[in-house]
């Protein structure tokens, strides 16, 4: 590596501890203005208070938002200098139906706009493996180019295409970074393979090129995207990459502490969750993102019933399954099916008193003093989850904002919904 | 020792260090972190600085261009740096100090790299008379080339330091000359001269050799200070 490679490195991974928490916002030129997106100007100026090492944007973005990456406290500033349409799910307009793959930017211009690295895809496992070769190609001519320029090369190896599979996935990635640094990557970003010990055998495969774990995936819950990053560097890993699960959160400042907490200080994820000292608190604040519903997936459910335990017990103090606002059907050995509030809002068209109604969080509230306890919510509510309990009306209230069923299930069987 | 007082000038809180090409590839471990400063790369050398106690004194001024931009920014530097001189014996010679200046300028504008201009009066022709107006004539001339800040030396007074730095139109900073480079010119600590330039609208100072060679970065801190506040 060149010596302006190396010291533009050194301002993304912070040279103290070799680890770098970076924030990806280059998605409006893949999948358009997604949510978190649409102002980034603003959601930056929140995100940059989280004291990210670096951000991810595309050129245009880079040029644009300049005035956020001025000064020494500033975050250093990442380009993408290649374009893919392979995001576009069906949840998009347009969805692909051939995948392409190009160069937007050369290492150059990135330089101009005063990018610290440049940052590409390399996709493995395309049907047609011309393609790969083709991409390939484009890699190594970025890292040549980048090498003149004294720019680091940051590669996303991504295996792709319909001969990845479950089974393949993570030697598919082991083998996706190791054809990126064999072709001139100086830091990969890369997605995580689900467990560490086969993280483990991708750092192994990476030969001592820093990895960054992408995003990518919703994280269900702030732990679960802690333990995550928790995981990748306890086998080697040197941070990450995340984008929606920092841009799309209500408050991505307290994110990106929560992260950097665990990456720079390497703090236990239980520490951090709990608040000790990190200053993310309890509540809405906490949360990755406002949550609007529950979804539950059936299949994934064990009956344990420690989602009905917390509501109880988080509401009103005691373990009682039938003050709870859920409740788990089934018999043992199952199947079991978890029955949650839909905020279908019925109970709040059939309150006459208007003790119910939405509340700013998004959740269904109850007001004491205007309801007489008439039972109408109890009988419109088509799941029967609205109970009369001790006299108080009992309705999922999405804990304001960080539902205490989702944090604890440990099966991911309650997912929290934007 | 050279390694230990710039270690300690960087930790003092400087915001950016000049060093030839060499060098930055020698002391890189110095420009490691966002927290350390910015490397500014110089591109080229001269003789100018050969005082009469050198063990080759000046005899006649010589400027030459060694490092391309391009290379600058491939060794990893934020900005670069470049002499102008006016007060050459042969105009000939100021001439082709001008001229290499507007193409490091265009190689600057072209890949957007920063450049600070340290625009000095010298020779023989430069006495106290008419050393403001040489360096309004040095400082400007190197703005108009496409300079984006200058770093020029104490003025003589606060006013006629205030006329140049404002004829600059583009950032000054004060430079910190040992050299008595006229004859006549009043010697003010670089404190006193440091806080006159900074009233008179100057964005900040270089500090010169002393800082690295005395060691003791309690007097540059202090500046350090006198410029950002606090």
């Amino acid at each position: 590596m060149g010596l302006g490679q190396e010291m533009r490195l050194n301002r993304i991974f912070d040279p103290k501890d070799g680890r770098a928490v970076v924030v990806a916002a280059d998605h409006g030129m893949m999948l358009g203005p997604i949510s978190g997106v649409q102002e980034l100007g603003k959601t930056l100026g929140k995100v940059i208070e989280g004291r990210p090492d670096a951000i991810l944007l595309s050129p245009g973005q880079a040029e644009d938002l300049c005035h956020l990456f001025m000064g020494r406290r500033a975050p250093s500033l990442l380009v993408r200098i290649d374009w893919t349409n392979t995001f576009r799910d069906r949840t998009y307009t347009l969805p692909v139906r051939e995948t392409f793959f190009g160069s937007i930017a050369t290492p150059r211009d990135a330089l101009k706009l005063g990018a610290h690295a440049a940052v590409v895809y390399l996709f493995v496992g395309h049907e047609d493996e011309g393609q790969e070769a083709r991409h390939l190609a484009l890699v190594s001519k970025y890292a040549s180019e980048c090498a003149r320029a004294g720019l680091p090369l940051i590669v996303e190896p991504i295996p792709f295409g319909p001969r990845v599979t479950k089974s393949n996935y993570s030697e598919l990635v082991a083998t996706a970074v190791r054809i990126a640094v064999e072709a001139g990557a100086n830091a990969l970003k890369v997605p995580y393979t689900g467990d560490p010990e086969s993280f483990r055998d991708v750092v192994r495969a990476s030969a001592g090129i820093p990895i960054l774990v992408l995003g990518g995936y919703r994280a269900l819950s702030r732990r679960d995207l802690l333990d995550v990053i928790a995981e990748t560097i306890g086998v080697g890993g040197s941070g990450v990459v995340f984008g929606r699960n920092v841009v799309q959160a209500p408050d991505p400042a307290s994110v990106l502490r929560d992260i950097r907490a665990v990456v720079h200080d390497g703090r236990p994820v239980r520490e951090v969750v709990a608040g000790v000292g990190v200053g993310a608190g309890a509540g809405a604040g906490g949360a990755l993102f406002t949550p609007t519903r529950l979804r539950v997936y059936p299949e994934r459910c064990s009956g344990c019933q420690v989602c009905t335990a917390v509501c109880s017990f988080s509401h009103e103090g005691l373990h009682d399954v039938n003050a709870s606002r859920l409740r788990v059907e089934g018999e043992w050995p199952g199947p079991f099916k978890p029955v949650t509030c839909t905020q279908c809002e019925r109970c709040i068209a059939s309150c006459e008193r208007r003790a119910l109604s939405r509340s700013s969080l998004g959740n269904v509230s109850w007001e004491s003093e205007r309801c007489d306890l008439c039972g109408k919510c109890v009988d419109a509510c088509p799941l029967r989850v609205v109970t009369i309990h001790d006299s108080k009306v009992k309705i999922c209230d999405l804990c304001q904002g960080a539902p205490e069923c989702v944090e604890w299930c440990s099966r991911n069987a309650l997912v929290a919904m934007a | 020792m050279f390694d230990e007082a710039l270690e300690r000038i960087a930790g003092a809180g400087v915001d950016g260090i000049i060093m030839s090409r060499g060098l930055a590839n020698r002391y890189s471990r110095i420009f490691r972190g966002r927290d350390s400063p910015a490397m500014i790369m110089g591109l080229d050398w001269t003789n100018a600085f050969r005082g009469g106690d050198h063990l080759l004194p000046m005899m006649r001024l010589e400027h030459l261009v060694l490092t391309s931009v391009e290379d600058a920014l491939t060794l990893g530097a934020s900005g670069v740096a470049a002499y102008f001189f006016v007060g050459y014996e042969k105009d000939e010679y100021e001439a082709r100090n001008f001229e290499s200046l507007a193409a490091i300028c265009r190689e600057c504008d072209d890949l957007e790299v920063p450049l600070l201009v340290q625009a000095i009066p010298v020779g023989e022709r430069v006495v106290k008379g008419n050393y403001a107006d040489s360096l309004a004539l040095a400082s400007r001339m190197a703005v108009e080339a496409g300079s984006d800040l200058v770093a020029i030396p104490y003025a003589g007074t606060e006013g006629e330091m205030k006329r140049v730095v404002t004829a600059a139109k583009v950032p000054a900073l004060l430079l910190d000359l040992e050299l008595r480079l006229a004859e006549g010119q009043p010697d003010l600590g670089l404190a006193q001269a440091a806080g006159q330039a900074l009233d008179a609208g100057a964005a900040g100072i270089v500090l010169g050799r002393r800082y690295l060679e005395s060691g003791n970065v309690t007097e540059a801190e202090r500046l350090i200070r006198l410029v950002h506040g606090g």
